[in-house]
């Protein structure tokens, strides 16, 4: 079973994604925001993709990413942020803390499935 | 004898003719050839020619030679002065590069500076949030005052008809529970005023909490461009 | 100073992420300006601001916490919110502010270079009476219409630093949303 964590403050994000991803057999884990996601990433080394939104109180997600690589040293877990933002700063910021994609809100579950599923094996 | 004499004429004519052909044959070869001292004359005047255009390409030779070694003197001091000026710039190219790079690497230093601006985001966050969480609060106890003054306004009610019924005895009672409603509706009053005052607080606190949230988000952006596009600068000029 | 092309502007603007916002049932509705706001006070609503250097931009979404707002959310994310259960209810409206302004603040930011969007957070509809507190040099209400009666309303209210002017362009282009982008 591989194992993805969702980051979002928002409980009706956390629950489209997660219930979507648990339906299609992929085993899930929450967080509330960037501070929580790399609490939970740091206590699951099953852990391979991350799902996260960027604007969230406590530490955004794009800080996160880089905590990730840089405190946690973790450089293998797939990054991915699902947020509204879509400006290219932001992207280049994320590029060069080695996320691995962009998805603009709303989500849609069927279009990213089987990437997701890739990246997961 | 008829014989002989038609083959001794006719000898005799063919001799004839071949001298003909001879004779014009160096009659031709006489008209071909030339005047011999003409034609000495004509090789002297060749001899002239050829000995002059000698001298003329000889001379020529040696202005070619002159101007030759005039732009070779040319060339070689055209090289030197270019050689002076690419080494000069090129020196003032490394000074500039090297002060470019400076430059990026000052920029830098002040664009991580900058960045610590984000911890002052996060405290002007955290101390907005102290301040609705305050207002919320406020509100809070206003309502829970609300009830109390209209528990108050209640009671005294009461007591000025306990007071009434008292007759005689209840008339001081009566007038101070009526002082006590009068007070107690002044609260109300205030109290609803308060109401509507945090109302006005909530949204002025809201709007700047958010502003102070969004427009942190686009400073950062902003210093975050910055930095990137310092980074490639840097990459450049050291390239 | 806003110019009147760039209170069009954030106007048209504001309609449009309405539009690319709103979930599949409402699809058809009709959004509109309007002036009838004298009922909002009672209602709640949902505040988001966007910021630039230039300007300050407030959104205020009232809804009304009944039956009929609720359907309609549940209608809007894939895994369904079912029950209806409050604070579910008002995590998935302010979800649903977050995906408008969200795309409301990318449309601004092919005008504006440099812009920010904040977290979502709720006031009460008394709020309302006191925008004027806010030094707006344009204020504007939009109603969104299901079958003939509005169904909530939008309030814009946006403050200038500086004088204010651009042109919105008339073309629907919007950027596509849901797809995976590959580093």
């Amino acid at each position: 079973m591989a194992q993805i964590l969702v980051v979002d403050d928002s409980a009706t994000v956390r629950n489209e994604v997660g219930d979507f991803l648990k339906k299609n057999d992929l085993d899930v884990v929450l967080a509330v925001d960037g501070r929580d996601g790399l609490a939970k990433l740091k206590s699951d080394s099953a852990i391979k993709l991350v799902i996260s939104d960027v604007n969230m109180p406590n530490m955004d997600g794009l800080t996160m990413a880089e905590k990730i690589r840089s405190e946690l040293g973790n450089s293998n877990v797939n990054i991915i942020m699902l947020t509204t933002e879509n400006s290219p700063m932001m992207k280049e910021r994320g590029k060069a803390a080695g996320i691995k994609g962009w998805i603009v809100k709303p989500f849609k579950g069927d279009a990213v499935l089987a990437t997701f599923k890739k990246l997961v094996a | 004898m008829l014989n002989s004499l038609i083959f001794f004429v006719a000898g005799f004519l063919l001799c004839g003719l071949l001298q003909q052909l001879r004779i014009r044959k160096l009659q031709q070869r006489l008209t071909g050839m030339v005047d011999i001292a003409q034609a000495k004359a004509l090789e002297q005047d060749l001899q002239n020619v050829m000995r002059d255009m000698q001298q003329k390409i000889e001379q020529h030779e040696l202005l070619l030679e002159q101007e030759k070694l005039m732009n070779q003197e040319q060339l070689s001091q055209l090289q030197e002065e270019h050689e002076q000026l690419i080494q000069s710039l090129s020196e003032r190219n490394a000074d500039s590069n090297a002060v470019a790079v400076e430059n990026c690497e000052r920029a830098a230093d002040t664009i991580a500076r900058l960045m610590g601006l984000i911890k002052t985001f996060e405290r002007w966050h955290d101390d907005m949030g102290v301040l609705i969480k305050h207002n919320r609060e406020m509100r809070v106890k206003n309502d829970e005052f609300a009830l109390i003054v209209n528990q108050v306004i209640i009671v005294a009610l009461n007591a000025s008809i306990e007071a009434a019924r008292a007759g005689e005895h209840g008339r001081g009672f009566a007038v101070v529970a009526a002082e006590v409603r009068s007070l107690a509706q002044r609260a109300e009053k205030l109290s609803k005023s308060y109401r509507s005052n945090l109302h006005e607080s909530d949204l002025i606190t809201t709007t700047t909490f958010q502003d102070l949230q969004a427009g942190g988000k686009m400073i950062v952006g902003a210093v975050i461009g910055l930095n990137l596009v310092n980074d490639k600068t840097k990459e450049a000029l050291t390239v | 100073m806003i110019s009147p092309h760039a209170q069009e502007g954030f106007d048209l603007l504001l309609i449009r992420s309405l539009k690319a916002s709103l979930p599949s049932a409402l699809e058809h509705s009709e959004i509109g300006i309007t002036s009838d706001v004298a009922g909002l006070v009672e209602q709640e609503a949902v505040v988001l601001t966007v910021s630039s250097y230039l300007f300050r931009l407030m959104v205020m979404i009232h809804f009304k916490q009944d039956a009929t707002t609720m359907a309609y959310m549940a209608g809007m994310h894939e895994a369904g919110t079912e029950g209806h259960d409050k604070q579910v209810f008002l995590d998935a409206i302010a979800e649903y502010g977050n995906l408008f302004c969200g795309i409301l603040n990318r449309e601004l930011g092919n005008y504006f270079p440099h812009i920010g969007m904040s977290t979502p957070n709720f006031l009460d509809g008394h709020c309302l009476s006191y925008i004027q507190m806010l030094n707006c040099s344009h204020i504007q209400h939009f109603a969104v219409d299901v079958d003939g009666s509005p169904l909530f309303h939008v309030s814009l209210c946006v403050s200038a630093y500086d004088d204010l002017d651009f042109e919105v362009a008339e073309d629907e282009a919007s950027a596509s949303t849901g797809e995976l982008e590959l580093f």
